[in-house]
C-alpha cells in the first residue's frame, strides 16, 4: 500500500500542506525544527488514530493560525491498497467541556482534545481505523523499546498486533475495561463493602480476554523471532544470535488457577496481579539479556533488526506492504549499517525517511529516491 | 463563549442555567428554550411549569415491578391479559418502552435502575435485587428474561442474577444478540457477526 496524496491543515507547524507523495523511495532533508518530524507524525496518526510522540494531543493543534478553522488540526490521507482504495480523514479538534467538567475545571486549563474519523467519508472510531493504513516507523527512540520499562514492550506489542488484526484491539480495550472495574471491585471487597462472590464474572472475562491476548502475542513474538534473527545475524556480522523471547506474566492454561492463588493478596492490594498487563518482552544475544547487559551500540542495533523484522510481519500478515517511516535513523548507524538497511528496505512499496543530511545516503540510493526540501513547514520537491 | 458574562436579567440567566443542567443541552440550546420561552403565552408556561412539577409530585414507584407510574401497582403490573409466567428484567424505566411497542411481549417486567459497576461504586445491593426475588417466591413466574444491555456491566448483571435465580429452578432466558434486522451482512462488524453465528439458529 501506498499513500498518494497527503493534506494537512493547522497540523503542528503546517497551516496548509497539499502533497503528492511518490510510491517508492521518498527522502526529506532539512535542517531541525522544520517539521520533517512532524510530517511523519501525521502519517502515523492517520495510521493508529495516535501520535507517537505525545500524550498532549492539543499541541497537534496548529494555535496560530490566524484563520477560519482555528482550534481544529485536518488531516487527510487517500491511499492505494490492495482490495481497493480509502479516503482517511481525522480532524483534531479542542473540545467543548461539559458543564460538569466547567465546574471541577482544574486551573491548568488542561483542554479536552476530541478526534472525529471519517473512512471513505463515513464516521467511524478509533477502533475501525487501526489498520486501514499499515505503518512501521524507525525512531531514535526505539533503542528504549530494548533498554526501556516493560510498559513500553507491552505497548509495543499491542500497536503492532492491533495494526494486523482488529480482534485483537476489541479484546483489548474489553480487557483494560474489566482491569478496571476489577480493581475497584477488588478495593470495595478489601473494604468489605463487596462480596468476594462478585468476581467470578470479572475473573471469568479477565481469563477469556486475557487469554486471547496472551495467545495472540505467543504468536506475533514467535515470528518476529524467525524474521529477526537472520536479520541481526547479517547486521552484526554474524557475530550475535539474537533471541526474541515472550515472557507472559502467567500461562494461558494457568490463569485461572493463579488468579485463585493470588486472590488474598489481590485484595489486599486493591490490583490485578497477573494477567497480559504484566507481560514483558526479552532480547537475548548470545543468551544475555540485553535490557541489563546490552551496550548502548548493542541495543541499537536490536531496535533495528526488531523494526526489520515487524516489517517483514507486517508484510506477511496483511498481504500488503506497510508504509515504512524512518525519522532520522540513519544519523546514528555506521556506514555497513546503514548500507545494509538501506539495501533491505529498498523493496518495500512506499519508504518516507527523514534526514538532515543527504551525504549519508549512497548516490546510487539517491537517484532512485525522490527528494524534497522540508523548511518552515513547506515542502518543495529538490 | 461564557454566559456568565452575557448582561441579562437575572431571572433569564437563572432559566438559562437551569436548562443546562440538563443532558444534552448545551449553553446555546440553554439560551434557545429560554428566549423561546419568553415568548410563549402565559397559560403555556404555566401548564409546562405544573407538567414539571406534576412528574415529581405524582410519579412514584411500582411496589411490584419498580417502574415508574402514577398508580401502585402501575398498569402493566394490574393489566388484564398480561401473562403472569414471565418476567423481562430491564436495566432503565426506559428500556420497557421499546420492548411494550413490539407488542409481542405480554409478560411483565422487573426495573433494576442500574446495573453492576464496582467503578461507580455499584454493586448488587444498590439495584432492586431483592424485589425481584421476593416476586419469584409465588412459584407463579415459569420463566426470567434477562434484557440487561449487551455490554460488560449489562453482562456482570445478568450472570450475577442468573446465579441467584437458577437455583429456585425458574427457566432462565437471554435476549438474542446478533444482526440487527434489514441489516447488510457486509456492513456488521465482526464483533456482531461472531455473536450471531454463535445463536444462529436451525431453520
Amino acid at each position: 500500500m501506498y499513500i498518494e496524496h497527503l493534506s494537512l491543515i493547522n497540523f503542528r507547524n503546517y497551516e496548509r500542506l497539499e502533497l503528492e507523495l511518490p510510491s517508492h523511495l521518498m527522502v526529506l532533508q532539512g535542517d531541525n525544527a522544520q517539521g520533517k518530524t512532524n510530517l511523519l507524525e501525521a502519517i502515523y496518526l492517520l495510521a493508529t488514530a495516535r501520535s507517537h510522540r505525545t500524550a498532549t494531543e492539543r499541541e497537534l493543534i496548529n494555535w496560530s493560525a490566524p484563520r477560519e478553522g482555528l482550534g481544529i488540526a485536518r488531516l487527510l490521507a487517500q491511499v492505494q491498497k490492495r482490495g481497493g482504495n480509502i479516503r482517511v480523514e481525522i480532524a483534531v479538534m479542542a473540545a467543548y467541556p461539559s458543564p460538569e467538567e466547567v465546574a471541577t475545571a482544574e486551573p491548568s486549563g488542561a483542554t479536552h482534545v476530541q478526534k472525529r474519523i471519517r473512512i471513505n467519508g463515513i464516521p467511524r472510531r478509533a477502533s475501525d481505523l487501526v489498520g486501514q493504513i499499515n505503518v512501521v516507523l524507525f525512531s531514535s527512540q526505539d533503542i528504549d523499546l530494548i533498554g526501556g520499562a516493560p510498559s513500553l514492550r507491552r505497548r509495543y506489542l499491542d500497536l503492532t498486533n492491533s495494526q494486523v488484526n482488529s480482534r485483537y484491539l476489541r479484546a483489548l480495550q474489553r480487557y483494560n475495561k474489566v482491569l478496571l472495574q476489577r480493581n475497584h471491585l477488588l478495593r470495595l471487597i478489601g473494604e468489605r463493602r463487596a462480596a468476594a462472590d462478585q468476581l467470578d464474572f470479572w475473573d471469568r472475562e479477565l481469563v477469556g480476554n486475557g487469554s486471547y491476548l496472551i495467545n495472540e502475542r505467543q504468536l506475533m513474538v514467535a515470528e518476529l523471532n524467525e524474521f529477526a534473527l537472520p536479520i541481526h545475524h547479517q547486521l552484526t556480522a554474524e557475530r550475535e544470535k539474537l533471541g526474541i523471547t515472550y515472557l507472559p506474566s502467567v500461562s494461558v492454561m494457568e490463569f485461572q488457577d493463579r488468579l485463585r492463588e493470588v486472590r488474598e493478596k489481590e485484595v489486599a492490594l486493591g490490583m490485578s496481579l497477573v494477567g497480559p498487563h504484566r507481560d514483558d518482552l526479552a532480547f537475548l544475544v548470545n543468551d544475555v539479556d540485553m535490557n541489563v547487559y546490552g551496550s548502548r551500540g548493542q541495543q541499537r542495533t536490536i531496535a533495528l533488526s526488531l523494526k526489520l523484522a515487524e516489517a517483514r510481519f507486517m508484510h506477511t500478515r496483511v498481504d500488503d506492504h506497510p508504509i515504512l517511516l524512518l525519522d532520522d535513523v540513519l544519523s546514528e548507524l555506521d556506514a555497513a549499517r546503514r548500507h545494509h538497511l538501506l539495501g533491505s528496505i529498498a523493496s518495500y512499496q512506499q519508504l518516507v525517511i527523514t534526514t538532515t543530511d543527504l551525504d549519508r545516503f549512497d548516490s546510487a540510493f539517491l537517484a532512485e529516491a525522490a527528494l524534497f526540501q522540508v523548511s518552515e513547514g513547506r515542502v518543495r520537491p529538490l | 463563549m461564557n454566559i456568565d458574562f452575557v448582561p441579562t436579567a437575572q431571572p433569564v440567566s437563572r432559566l438559562i442555567e437551569e436548562f443546562h443542567k440538563l443532558p444534552g443541552i448545551g449553553p446555546k440550546t440553554a439560551q434557545r428554550l429560554t428566549y423561546f420561552l419568553i415568548r410563549m403565552p402565559q397559560e403555556e408556561a404555566r401548564a409546562l411549569a405544573e407538567a414539571i412539577l406534576a412528574v415529581k409530585d405524582k410519579i412514584i414507584l411500582c411496589s411490584i415491578c419498580q417502574n415508574i407510574t402514577d398508580s401502585d401497582p402501575c398498569i402493566i403490573c394490574c393489566g388484564e391479559g398480561r401473562d403472569r409466567t414471565k418476567i423481562c428484567v430491564v436495566e432503565e424505566p426506559l428500556d420497557i418502552l421499546p420492548l411494550e411497542r413490539t407488542r409481542e411481549y405480554k409478560g411483565l417486567y422487573h426495573v433494576l435502575h442500574g446495573v453492576i459497576s464496582p467503578m461507580d461504586g455499584i454493586g448488587p445491593d444498590d439495584l432492586k435485587i431483592k424485589e425481584l426475588l421476593s416476586r419469584l417466591q409465588g412459584g407463579e413466574v415459569e420463566e426470567v428474561i434477562l434484557a440487561t444491555n449487551p455490554n460488560l456491566e449489562g453482562e456482570a448483571t445478568a450472570m450475577y442474577l442468573q446465579r441467584l435465580i437458577t437455583p429456585l429452578g425458574i427457566k432462565m432466558t437471554r435476549l438474542a444478540r446478533g444482526l440487527p434486522f434489514g441489516a447488510d451482512l457486509e456492513y456488521a462488524d465482526e464483533v456482531t457477526l461472531i455473536r450471531a453465528l454463535q445463536g444462529r439458529q436451525e431453520v
